[in-house]
């Protein structure tokens, strides 16, 4: 098995495009580039490619991840993408993993770090210290079937400003996951331009990147 | 962040799909603006995802981009969840107002609304006679405009036939005028009398405005480079044309007439260009377009060719218009290596008298061997299309629809029970007939609601078997497509009013609203029935007389005389009927 590992980001007119479209967008530039993907068996065969995690639809990420297996070594995958990719989509790191890295980077995601910025910030520090000196931090979660009390303080790691900006590492993954907005609604009112800064995996409480 | 731009965004965010108003797409043409000679913005009346899949616009796109003077770029009709002020192009987001050339294709009579919004979103005047050198000239091309005359008063010039031959002369033509400081006015002039030009400002007492066409398809230009959207489109999938027109002549299709003669593409050209159109959209399907794919010559041959280079890439062949036969089942075997489990076939007449008056060569045998070769090849659904409201219809045809689906089903029935895995679904969908100038029926009087009405009831009670599902368009709609589509000049008002009373998406179920028409209708004193329901006598002149769309007037009344007294016209490829198309010069 090889296992490309691409970092990327998607920023500018790209944040208007959600997960499944990016995902199109993904498998057509992988062949446009010619990388010798490898495909799943059976009789609807799909390109073995997976995302770490998806990206909010208007959020731009810095610090994105996926994972292509293929069926040779690939050289030079950045590069070759590059000129297959639109505006706003940019592979900033390429890579095939050793054999004695997992490729699993969904598994691997434990927190995100973001910045937001809102139209008109007024008080932020205000805001955030009320929020973070309260014991719980409850939130209605509604599912398809119901709807549920959740206390989100224990997703968050930290949420901070520096009067204009906002910055937050919360919980992601599949385990536990905080969207940055749930936060965001109990700071501000109206619309926060969200950007996620990095994926972080975790080991014994120390955050780090996905893969090293 | 500007604050502008990030109130920009949030507006985006909250529409349906914010997709559909940023470009960017794969292939997309980079220009510098200020360096393009000629300016033409593509304009299509309907939403992003529905004009993404529209190959003309492909074609033109492609066509004009290549020459280094000139820069297309696109506008779409934005959905009713946004209204950008001023409507802007997706390649450099400048105003529409501030193009050479708006170009609009009507493929469809009630996207005519749309267009009017389009122009209003972008701040140029409605009615050509309002614009002046500031604005932009707009013109129209497309199925819609071989009967210009309801749209005359919003368009400066239409363009009758195929882009391919003259647009880019048209665009020359301007580029001259325009350095040389010259006035609308007199390009209008000077654009008038060219073959496929039509100036309605312009228009004299007995001038013929002729159709242009490309006769020789490898030589015409095809976009090789094709546009890839980034969100899901109707058709996300690589196109190639194989074939333009039809032989078959059925006479209520206006698309088998105008777009004669029917000419190929040689297996040559299409492999090349599917190999290139391939590589540079990654596509992992590819879609032979045509009227009647299966009448290509030697389609078995080049379709096996074409497997060659496809199946080892992964692509899978998708063939849009087939007809159910052994041949073609065969190729559909082959080329789908996803299986899918549904067919469509369209015998558009339940009886052979009525398939026979409306030249559908297609007997009863015919379908009922067809569908039971689908069963037998694992398809456990079929899709069936008729119209209802065809020229000599009766009562006892309308019943035949029934009757047919019926047998359909029977056939999946004389399968052994091991081989028959599901239970069978036969969809029968019965649209409204619309009568279209320059097919024979376009002097034929459209059927009223009532009597579609009374049609579709009969359908539907006549159907005894559960494994049928009966579908009907709206005949309102269909009715107000025919008004458009045979009108004469003084249907602008009645669109314009229409406009005004806030009629968008006319093309769209949800959205048409029949009431707003009758207000129009009522309020510019033109009566619908009229133009709908009347039937025209032979000698009366018809608005699109003075458009010749290639096949000839005394051709098209023979057919119809044919048409009532049930004889059919042989397929054109190999029993020329001297409809006047290929010797028109």
């Amino acid at each position: 098995m090889n296992n490309l590992l691409l970092r990327f980001s998607k920023t500018d007119r790209m944040v208007f495009i959600g997960h499944l479209d990016l995902l199109k967008v993904f498998q057509t530039a992988v062949r446009r580039a010619g990388l010798a993907a490898a495909y799943s068996k059976g009789f609807n065969p799909h390109m073995l490619l997976t995302f770490a995690l998806p990206l909010p639809l208007g959020a731009a990420g810095y610090d994105e991840h996926a994972l292509l297996v293929t069926e040779r070594g690939e050289t030079d995958a950045a590069a070759r993408l590059n000129r297959a990719m639109p505006d706003g989509l940019k592979i900033t790191e390429s890579r095939m993993l050793d054999e004695n890295e997992k490729p699993n980077a969904a598994a691997r995601v434990a927190a995100a770090d973001y910045s937001a910025e809102i139209i008109a910030p007024q008080n932020l520090a205000e805001q955030i210290a009320k929020l973070l000196s309260s014991e719980k931090i409850l939130i209605e979660k509604k599912s398809k079937s119901k709807t549920e009390t959740a206390d989100i303080k224990p997703l968050i790691h930290y949420v901070k400003t520096d009067g204009e900006k906002i910055f937050m590492r919360l919980a992601a993954g599949s385990a536990k996951h905080l969207n940055p907005t749930s936060v965001l609604n109990l700071i501000c009112d109206g619309y926060a331009d969200v950007t996620r800064l990095r994926l972080l995996s975790e080991n014994r409480g120390e955050f780090g990147p996905l893969f090293l | 962040m500007k604050r502008d731009c990030m109130t920009e965004k949030k507006i985006l965010l909250q529409t349906e799909k914010p997709g559909r108003y940023i470009g960017n797409e794969i292939n997309i043409s980079k220009k510098n603006p200020r360096e393009a000679a000629v300016r033409f913005a593509f304009c299509f009346p309907d939403v992003y995802e529905v004009g993404m899949s529209h190959l003309g616009m492909q074609i033109i796109y492609s066509m004009l981009n290549a020459e280094s003077g000139f820069y297309c770029e696109r506008a779409f009709m934005p959905w009713t969840d946004y209204r950008p002020d001023p409507l802007c192009s997706l390649e450099t987001d400048s105003p529409l107002g501030v193009f050479d050339f708006l170009g609009f294709t009507m493929q469809y009579e009630l996207g005519a609304t749309n267009a009017l919004e389009m122009l209003s979103m972008a701040h140029v005047p409605l009615l050509a006679s309002d614009r002046d050198d500031k604005n932009p000239l707009v013109c129209a091309g497309g199925p819609c405009v071989c009967n210009p005359e309801p749209l005359a008063d919003f368009f400066d010039f239409f363009y009758i036939g195929e882009a391919e031959t003259v647009l880019v002369n048209i665009l020359s033509l301007y580029a001259e005028h325009k350095k040389n400081g010259g006035k609308r006015r007199e390009f209008l002039h000077k654009i008038n009398g060219l073959d496929g030009v039509y100036v309605p400002s312009l228009k004299k007492e007995g001038a013929v405005v002729k159709k242009v066409y490309a006769a020789d398809l490898d030589a015409a230009h095809f976009p090789c480079k094709p546009l890839v959207p980034l969100i899901e489109a109707v058709h996300n999938r690589a196109v190639v044309e194989l074939a333009r027109g039809c032989a078959r002549g059925c006479r209520f299709c206006q698309a088998g007439y105008i777009y004669r003669p029917m000419r190929e593409r040689s297996p040559d050209t299409l492999f090349a260009q599917a190999a290139n159109i391939l590589d540079c959209t990654g596509y992992e399907e590819i879609s032979l377009a045509s009227l009647s794919a299966s009448d290509y010559s030697n389609f078995l041959p080049f379709a096996d060719r074409l497997l060659e280079y496809t199946q080892p890439r992964r692509v899978n062949i998708s063939l849009p218009s087939l007809r159910a036969n052994a041949e073609s089942l065969a190729v559909l075997e082959k080329t789908q290596r996803v299986r899918k489990s549904s067919l469509t076939v369209a015998p558009e007449a339940g009886s052979q008298r009525l398939r026979d008056a409306i030249n559908k060569n297609l007997t009863e045998d015919e379908i009922l061997d067809g569908c039971r070769m689908a069963f037998e090849s694992g398809f456990d659904k079929i899709k069936l299309y008729f119209m209802s409201g065809l020229p000599t219809e009766t009562d006892a045809d309308c019943i035949e629809i029934a009757r047919l689906s019926e047998k359909i089903v029977d056939q999946y029935y004389t399968l052994p029970k091991e081989k028959r895995r599901r239970q069978v679904s036969v969809n029968v969908s019965v649209s409204c007939f619309v009568p279209k100038p320059h097919t024979p029926f376009e002097r034929e009087a459209q059927a009223t609601a009532e009597q579609f009405a009374h049609k579709h009831r009969l359908i539907k009670n006549a159907i005894r078997k559960k494994q049928i599902a009966f579908k009907y368009h709206d005949a309102e709609a269909s009715i107000l497509e025919g008004i458009i589509a045979r009108g004469g000049r003084e249907l602008g008002r009645v669109i314009l009013r229409a406009w005004e009373l806030g009629a968008r998406f006319d093309g769209w179920t949800e959205k048409f609203d029949p009431a707003v028409w009758r207000r129009a209708f009522d309020e510019t004193g033109i009566d619908p029935v009229y133009f709908a329901h009347r039937a025209r006598g032979p000698d009366k002149p018809q608005p699109w007389d003075f458009v010749d769309m290639g096949v000839g007037k005394i051709f098209l009344a023979g057919e119809r005389e044919k048409a009532y007294a049930g004889i059919t016209t042989p397929d054109c490829k190999n029993n020329c009927s001297n409809c006047g198309a290929c010797f028109n010069e």
